[in-house]
């Protein structure tokens, strides 16, 4: 019976063939041009890299941008390629840390992901000269731990952080994201007690991709969290502001003048992303489009740091369609808000006598 | 055969170039064939204008790369459509007339349908870590071991529904966007 079956088989095979040979002969000409655009695309298009040939691991705060790159990266595929520069410590743009008179710690806004590098934020301010230390990934907690090993370079400096709406409030708490290395969190070991863990750092990654992570609703669902009264909004606040008083202190120490600068998602800028929000609220009497600035902004001023609300400059416009991050016009308008923040902060300088004097 | 959803300027380039060398091509070989002067002037016609147009302003050709994908995706799910049926109404009711070898029938109470079974060897189980063998490769060793071979004459079909994918034919938000944060 197996040979019978195996003749009707072949048979079959070849009337099925002859049945389908005139639409593969149709799809042939789509087959041919997609396969030359592909082949020709490649070759006009710089060699580029993924975001994670970015980075290497780094120990102390879980990974780092690698030194010395002068190299081309993709967003995503509709976006684009974009030039990248890191100096010798891996951090954006050719010069040191030491010739800026603005060091921006942050994420991958910082970074400048999705840019040339000569069209970022860094690169864009007309009077000053601003150092982006940051890399995508972050979460505030590594940026204090930067802050900490780099605090004999500010001396002078205006410092201004970057605060991820999107990402770095729940994060602080996490040790691990998305298919990263494992990250340094902040734990509470007793009410209103916090700690900076960082003994998991592990060279190793984790070989799956956490569940969280999946969930395609995680994004807003994190948002709706820390727009209203919820179990995260209860954690991830303090915590917050647990880490920009060890920024306060570290940049007081070190001469530095901190000033606080809040990124808002795209999402939240358009109504559509407000509306979603609010459906998904479990508590709406406390839910509120502006929680996350109230918040941080009542953290700053009880520490006494300057807070600027990103969502009052930033417009929809200023953000790519599909990648999440700034376009070049957004990089422009950051470029000019922090070039407005260095002023306000020489000013307090000049009228309180607060902290040393600013590089020039 | 489905081009990026949304196209990078390399991308609209490389369609432009592609279209007219395609264009030309075919053009040049029907004049070959029908020794027509004229129809050689067409084709060069044909692949300078879309060349030119992709060196010079590859954003003109959205539109048209927009159409060509649109028309790439249809004839895409036809043909994957046809195949697939194919498959079924041709080769597996081919085959299925040949009856079933699955012999079913009523067990006498004092008997038992327990069959023993031994252990397999552990390169029986694929790998945890996805490395498994070749799709191909398993079909057609199974289809041997089994002596199901007509299931052989099944591979060419699979292998070109393989190669119909749909790829990059969503217009969705790119997934692991998470990722760049």
């Amino acid at each position: 019976m197996s040979v019978l079956r195996g003749v009707l088989g072949g048979l079959s095979a070849v009337i099925g063939f002859v049945l389908v040979m005139p639409l593969l002969a149709l799809a042939l000409p789509f087959w041919i041009v997609a396969w030359f655009t592909r082949v020709l695309a490649t070759w006009r298009e710089p060699r580029h890299t993924s975001w994670r040939e970015l980075l290497t691991f780094d120990a102390a705060i879980g990974w780092k941008p690698r030194p010395h790159l002068n190299t081309h990266h993709i967003v995503t595929t509709q976006d684009g390629i974009f030039h990248t520069i890191t100096d010798e410590e891996g951090w954006p743009g050719p010069r040191r840390l030491e010739d800026h008179d603005v060091v921006v710690f942050g994420d991958s806004f910082a970074f400048g992901y999705g840019v040339d590098s000569h069209r970022a934020f860094f690169a864009q301010a007309r009077e000053l000269r601003i150092k982006a230390i940051g890399a995508p990934g972050y979460n505030m907690t590594q940026e204090v731990l930067l802050m900490r090993q780099l605090a004999p370079r500010l001396s002078g400096k205006v410092v201004v952080w970057f605060i991820f709406i999107g990402n770095d409030l729940d994060e602080n708490l996490n040790p691990y994201t998305f298919d990263y290395w494992r990250m340094p969190f902040v734990r509470e070991t007793a009410p209103g007690v916090w700690e900076i863990v960082t003994d998991h750092i592990s060279p190793e990654r984790l070989p799956y991709t956490l569940d969280g992570y999946r969930d395609k609703y995680r994004w807003v669902r994190v948002h709706t969290d820390l727009h209203s009264d919820s179990f995260l909004s209860r954690r991830a606040y303090p915590a917050c502001a647990y880490l920009i008083e060890q920024g306060r202190n570290i940049c007081a120490a070190a001469g530095a003048r901190l000033v606080i600068l809040t990124i808002p998602d795209r999402f939240v800028l358009r109504q559509s992303g407000i509306e979603d929000m609010r459906s998904r609220c479990a508590d709406l009497a406390s839910f509120d489009p502006d929680l996350p600035d109230k918040k941080i902004r009542a953290a700053c001023r009880a520490l006494g740091v300057p807070f600027v609300a990103g969502k009052q400059s930033l417009r929809l416009g200023d953000y790519k369609e599909l990648d999440p991050h700034w376009n070049e016009q957004g990089h422009r308008r950051v470029a000019e808000l922090i070039e407005e923040i260095y002023v306000d902060a020489a000013l307090d300088v000049a009228h309180a006598g607060v902290g040393g004097p600013l590089s020039p | 055969m489905i081009l990026l959803w949304r196209p990078r300027e390399a991308w609209l380039a490389g369609f432009g170039m592609a279209g007219g060398l395609c264009a030309g091509v075919t053009i040049a070989l029907v004049a070959w064939a029908l020794r027509s002067p004229w129809l050689i002037a067409g084709a060069v016609f044909a692949a300078a204008v879309p060349g030119s147009v992709a060196v010079l302003r590859p954003q003109a050709l959205n539109r048209w790369y927009g159409l060509w994908n649109r028309a790439a995706r249809r004839m895409l799910w036809a043909t994957r459509w046809l195949l697939m049926r194919v498959c079924f109404y041709v080769t597996f009711v081919a085959v299925g007339w040949t009856g079933s070898r699955l012999a079913l029938g009523r067990v006498p109470q004092s008997e038992s349908c327990w069959v023993p079974r031994g252990t397999l060897s552990p390169s029986a189980y694929g790998s945890p870590d996805g490395a498994l063998e070749h799709w191909t490769r398993g079909l057609a060793a199974w289809a041997m071991a089994s002596k199901n071979y007509w299931a052989l004459f099944l591979l060419p079909m699979f292998m070109l529904l393989s190669i119909l994918k749909v790829e990059d034919s969503t217009p969705e938000v790119p997934p692991n966007l998470y990722a760049l944060f």
